[in-house]
């Protein structure tokens, strides 16, 4: 039954949170019964080919899943929809906190009330781009994603192993949602060397980065990429679990070495002579910086050791025969 | 290009097929709830009564017939596995009368049409 428990997993994976067990509770009953009567039928139990059969007649598991979708969803299916509210959520809270902090800088500047108002209110026309961009891509991303998974061949023995309940393999949403977090960062880092106003603000006119931060920037943004590139691996290739396991270890152990490189590197931000900026100032601020860094590198670090934790504890458990979807049973 | 063009025909008579069949396949599942059943012996009965139907189209269209309000379904345990039986709610019966005396008004208008 393991073929028609990772098969399940996969229809799973793809059905409005809601209705999962459910739905999956029903449709192995049905796959159980056809079994129970193609045995009945053959007077012996059926061969792992012939279940491989009547697996792939019932088709694709993302195509199964689809049938589920309910039709009011026009643009994002209700796979997608969680990870594209919390996305959006979180996108539209940061725009938020920057525009807050921006104006809140302005406002010990001395900038005028109606200077800090436009500030404030600009986050409408920031909230309407972010609105349109996240909406747009998850809706491309909902229709490749499906694409993708179909062109990765579709035969039942090519199923993913089961995922223990401790230590669930990266589902495909989340897998996406990660991706699109992390190209979204990488492409902001990979502009704030040209432009150093996406990441200090109005303060680039008075400050800048030191010839230090340049000389460390690639050492920063490699794991970036790294990450990146394991969590398309991580995507295209579900089967590949190690990857999947040992992504955010190794994101999070380079982030760390990443961080204490900096940190040793002293200074890392300078006037830039536009604007006149006093020592002790500037000295607070990288003071700041480097408190920063510190509180980032220390919970990074508890980030690396614990996801280095769960991939060596999935490591030794391996997967385990569980149904997907768990014992009980609606609705009984 | 005839290979080409006789394979547009089988796809769209596909096609026109699957359109007429989709309609029939509510009032075939509401009438043979008349009686309960579960999935799976649900789509045995049709496919023995001629109206084959997969699981990918039976199961979403039980839960949204139920969400309709013109099934009722429990789960109970049969053959030491637990299995959703569905059945007609009052509302469904009301309905499939209605359907059921459209169906045959329909075949019967059909039936003259095809004849002439």
């Amino acid at each position: 039954m393991d073929l028609v428990d990772r098969y399940l997993q996969q229809v799973q994976r793809y059905l409005p949170a809601k209705d999962q067990d459910d739905i999956i509770n029903e449709l192995k009953d049905d796959i159980l019964s056809e079994v129970a009567d193609q045995e009945a039928h053959l007077g012996r139990p059926v061969t792992e080919a012939e279940m491989v059969n009547l697996l792939k007649h019932r088709g694709h598991p993302f195509l199964l899943a689809q049938r589920y979708r309910p039709k009011q969803y026009l643009l994002i299916g209700p796979g997608m929809l969680p990870f594209y509210w919390q996305t959006l959520k979180a996108s539209l809270a940061l725009a938020f906190l920057v525009i807050v902090i921006v104006t809140a800088v302005s406002a010990v500047q001395g900038a005028p009330p109606h200077e800090l108002w436009n500030l404030l209110s600009g986050f409408f026309n920031v909230a309407l781009y972010i609105f349109a961009w996240v909406t747009g891509l998850f809706a491309v991303l909902d229709i490749v994603q499906g694409r993708l998974n179909l062109q990765q061949g579709w035969d039942p023995r090519k199923l993913p192993a089961l995922a223990r309940r401790s230590q669930p393999a990266p589902r495909g949403l989340e897998a996406f949602t990660e991706l699109v977090s992390t190209g979204v960062f990488t492409i902001w880092w990979l502009a704030v060397p040209h432009y150093p106003w996406v990441m200090l603000g109005p303060a680039a006119n008075v400050i800048m980065f030191t010839p230090a931060w340049h000389q460390l920037y690639w050492w920063i943004t490699a794991p970036l990429i790294i990450s990146f590139l394991m969590q398309v691996v991580a995507l295209v290739h579900p089967q590949w679990q190690w990857v999947g396991r040992s992504r955010r270890f190794v994101a999070a152990a380079l982030t760390v070495g990443g961080l204490l490189l900096l940190l040793g590197a002293g200074d890392l931000v300078m006037a830039t002579g536009n604007m006149p900026i006093e020592a002790h100032a500037l000295a607070m601020i990288n003071r700041l910086v480097t408190a920063c860094l510190s509180l980032s590198a220390l919970g990074v670090s508890v980030q690396a050791a614990w996801e280095g934790y769960r991939m060596v504890r999935g490591k030794i458990g391996g997967s385990t025969g569980r149904s997907p979807a768990g014992s009980e049973t609606p609705g009984s | 290009m005839r290979n080409t063009g006789q394979a547009a025909d089988t796809t769209s008579f596909e096609n026109l097929r699957l359109e007429l069949r989709r309609g029939c396949l509510v009032l075939a599942v509401l009438g043979a709830l008349r009686v309960e059943h579960y999935g799976y012996t649900l789509r045995k009965e049709l496919t023995e009564w001629g109206i084959a139907i997969d699981e990918g189209t039976l199961y979403p269209l039980l839960r949204r017939l139920e969400s309709q309000g013109l099934l009722l379904s429990e789960w109970r345990e049969e053959e030491r596995r637990n299995k959703r039986f569905y059945r007609l709610s009052p509302e469904g019966v009301t309905t499939l009368d209605a359907l059921a005396g459209e169906w045959r008004a329909l075949t019967a208008s059909l039936g003259r049409i095809l004849q002439e």
